[in-house]
């Protein structure tokens, strides 16, 4: 809620002061939408003053924050990770260019580059999380043709055997049910790749259970 | 496997408000500069900026280096000194102008009988019966005094010298008010306060700018919390007009989208709140009450199975107390005895809830099921009462506690949604005079106007009540320098700003470098309250008139001479 609230408040104001800024330069103002302004005109914003970072802050924390912890499933290293991915950010937001993605998929990149760092660093197994109720579906499966429990066990398995990208594909694109269009953003591969990737690993799994 | 991850099959994400508890800006914000000055750079410049720090010589580097960090940290630097100036101060502190004080205008009133207050504004004050109590807990009898005053504009709000900031979940707002009371209560000059549970009926009369529409401005009611230095969200203003036509624009009309999107916004805020409200009560699971042991019905027919095996497995938590337990037919159950005379084999228990059981007898012949209570007597069924009611009194504790964080939790939902409101509503204005020129004026005006309204809420204590709305600070950035005519720079004074437009007051620590929020397109007077009570005055049009573009600008402040100014000449000074 508050979430939503600031983002507004700030969007308002900003787009109010782009507005006057074309008003004086002396350019002729028909009207705009209050929500005109662009992510692109934020961060360049964000790049000059840190406090316009709130916004982008606001708007991403939590799916940041959903991302991560469902590769840790624990709340405080969570949040640590999280604190490190937006200071990152914040540290190198003048490196970030605009070239055809958006800024979420450069703050995923990094968020992974952080959970990758802290997994190195301690040396733990890290934790692949999904709702087993969801299985059956997200694999286009009937229940009745297979015991859920032996589905999941497969699927577990063949998780398991994969490379760490390839794992990524498949959370992001089984659990978290994202657009093969943001997969390919986040992890810089082509679209085209990315599903047929996720394809034959499907495929591998429906082999598995003879369907 | 080859193990080289864990798995949760289970997963469910954290709750937005579990995750939005995690937030800190300020902390990123904080490290993020630490950080930046161990790797020798402040945050957020320009490459270009970098470029110029990383190639010139190593003393010109270094001198810019420092100038770039304390650009960059100055900000909280300021923010540190300034929270602790003010903290020097009382939290209501009226400049020292003792001629301009707003007065309290004083009502008796029959404490037993309570009785109406009407002020010479309009505005009404309902007190209930028998409503006071003296500091030792008393009921006041007799006539008492009610002190009462309004503060209705930023002048009052500057006299009164009452802050207008609020601190919601990290982020300070202004407040922008649509009226303010405060309320005394006296016998014999000595304060009374409010009984428990009862509370004055105050309808504050203002005058407050809205769009000209079917739907009330968005305000919610605070109470100010002197001991802990803040004001207290306690409801929404139940606002009503008292001088308005609604006038709703047809198609065509050159406001029509932006009036369509207002109304869409409501509605869709309307929907949203009343799933949330719905869904709140689900957040937290309720407490389990207990369920009282039962007692032998007069008609009903017990029985003396052994059924001690299949408690234990059926009902593990009741297996205790309830092990040498006789048993009853269910009320419900209409079986006659005759019908359960005979040799079962087997005896199958089912809990179906907290104390009731499905029983089934089977025999090789015949199966029968019927619904049974366990039942104790004796002290068995004394011991299991002492347990009752203690478990009693935690459930009513926990009850409390549940009660407390469901209410906490709609009332933040409320205060959201009410922010959320008055913020569609001033982007609706914003967005109208946008739309407005030369020519189109008549067209636009009759849909902003200043309206007569009222403001009702309950005010269950005595102090200072605001009917206000939180607006977040203008975000551009540059830092001020403030100086008299004589040249002398000012600093370690409380600043005052006013906006056109919005009905508020912004007290600010006036530094030798004060970075000042504003919106350039915006009229904003700024004065100062010197040492020898003279007003220092920096005009709208000295603020409009500078460089967007310069980042430090310097402010020479005009005087108004007078010493102890009337309220009259301090009202036209002020005015803009």
């Amino acid at each position: 809620m508050t979430h939503v609230l600031i983002e507004t408040m700030i969007r308002a104001r900003l787009n109010t002061k782009k507005e006057k800024s074309v008003r004086q330069s002396g350019m002729k103002v028909s009207y705009r939408k209050k929500d005109s302004l662009s992510e692109e005109e934020i961060v360049m914003l964000a790049k000059e003053d840190p406090a316009y970072f709130d916004f982008l802050y606001r708007k991403y924390f939590q799916s940041i924050f959903l991302f991560i912890n469902r590769r840790t499933d624990r709340e405080q290293l969570t949040k640590d990770i999280v604190q490190n991915t937006f200071i990152k950010a914040m540290l190198n937001i003048h490196k970030f260019e605009y070239r055809g993605f958006p800024f979420s998929s450069w703050l995923y990149r990094i968020a992974l580059n952080e959970l990758n760092q802290y997994f190195r660093d301690k040396n733990t197994t890290r934790m692949i999380s999904f709702d087993s109720k969801e299985i059956p579906e997200t694999l286009e499966i009937d229940d009745e043709q297979i015991d859920k429990d032996v589905l999941i066990s497969i699927l577990m398995n063949e998780i398991d055997q994969l490379k760490e990208t390839d794992l990524l594909l498949i959370e992001m694109h089984f659990f978290e049910k994202r657009s093969y269009r943001e997969i390919s953003e986040i992890l810089d591969i082509k679209e085209g790749n990315a599903k047929v990737k996720v394809h034959r690993i499907k495929e591998r799994i429906r082999k598995r259970i003879n369907l | 496997m080859r193990d080289q991850y864990k798995f949760n099959k289970n997963y469910k994400d954290p709750g937005d408000e579990q995750i939005r508890s995690h937030m800190d800006f300020d902390f990123i914000l904080k490290e993020s500069q630490r950080q930046a000055m161990e790797q020798g750079g402040p945050i957020s410049t320009s490459a270009r900026k970098r470029g110029r720090i990383f190639y010139a010589s190593a003393i010109a580097a270094s001198a810019l280096l420092l100038i770039l960090i304390s650009t960059s940290v100055f900000s909280s630097s300021y923010e540190e000194k300034q929270t602790e100036y003010f903290a020097q101060k009382h939290y209501v502190n009226p400049p020292n102008i003792e001629a301009a004080k707003p007065i309290f205008a004083s009502y008796k009133v029959p404490a037993y009988d309570g009785g109406v207050i009407e002020h010479e504004s309009g505005s009404k004050i309902t007190i209930p019966k028998e409503a006071f109590e003296y500091k030792n807990g008393k009921v006041v009898t007799g006539q008492v005094d009610i002190l009462y005053r309004e503060f209705h504009d930023f002048i009052d709000f500057f006299l009164s010298g009452v802050p207008m900031t609020y601190d919601s979940l990290g982020q300070t707002y202004n407040l922008e008010s649509a009226g303010m009371v405060e309320i005394f209560a006296e016998q014999g000059g000595q304060r009374i306060n409010i009984r428990p549970g009862k509370s004055l009926e105050v309808e504050l009369v203002s005058v407050v700018e809205v769009p000209n529409l079917n739907v009330p401005p968005s305000f919610n009611i605070y109470k100010l919390n002197e001991t802990e230095r803040k004001w207290e969200y306690t409801n929404i203003d139940n606002i009503e007009y008292l001088e308005v036509k609604p006038e709703q624009v047809s198609i065509g009309h050159i406001a029509y989208e932006f009036q369509k999107e207002y109304f869409d916004r409501l509605i869709e805020l309307e929907v949203l709140h009343k799933d949330l409200l719905r869904k709140v009560n689900n957040s937290i699971p309720v407490p389990k009450e207990p369920v009282r042991p039962t007692q032998q019905r007069e008609d009903a027919l017990v029985f003396n199975f052994d059924l001690k095996s299949q408690l234990k497995e059926a009902a593990p938590v009741l297996y205790g107390a309830y092990k040498d337990a006789l048993w009853q037919l269910h009320s419900s159950e209409k079986i006659q005895r005759s019908e359960l005379d005979h040799q079962w084999e087997t005896l199958e228990l089912v809990q179906l809830n907290e104390l009731d059981f499905k029983l089934t007898l089977i025999a090789a012949d015949k199966t029968q099921t019927i619904l049974i209570n366990p039942l104790l007597v004796g002290s068995a069924f004394q011991k299991a009462m002492d347990s009752y009611g203690n478990a009693l009194d935690n459930y009513s504790t926990s009850m409390n506690d549940w009660e407390q964080k469901i209410a906490n939790k709609k009332k933040e939902i409320q205060e959201n949604m009410q922010a959320q409101k008055s913020i569609a509503q001033k982007n609706y204005k914003e967005n109208l005079l946008s739309l407005q020129t030369e020519n189109n004026k008549e067209d636009i005006l009759p849909l902003i106007q200043r309206t007569k309204v009222v403001n009702k809420f309950k005010a269950d204590e005595l102090g200072i009540w605001n009917c206000d709305r939180p607006v977040l600070p203008e975000l551009s950035k540059f830092t001020a320098k403030f100086k008299l005519p004589s040249g002398k720079v000012l600093h370690n004074l409380t600043g005052y700003l006013a906006c056109k437009g919005q009905n508020t007051v912004q007290k600010f620590l006036v530094d030798r470098k004060t970075p000042m929020h504003l919106d350039l397109s915006k009229e904003y007077l700024i004065w100062l309250v010197l040492p020898d009570n003279k007003i220092a005055l920096l005009k709208p049009k000295d603020i409009k008139s500078i460089d967007p573009k310069e980042r430090k600008q310097q402010f020479t402040l005009s005087m108004i001479e007078d010493v102890d100014i009337e309220e009259k000449k301090l009202r036209s000074t002020l005015n803009f």
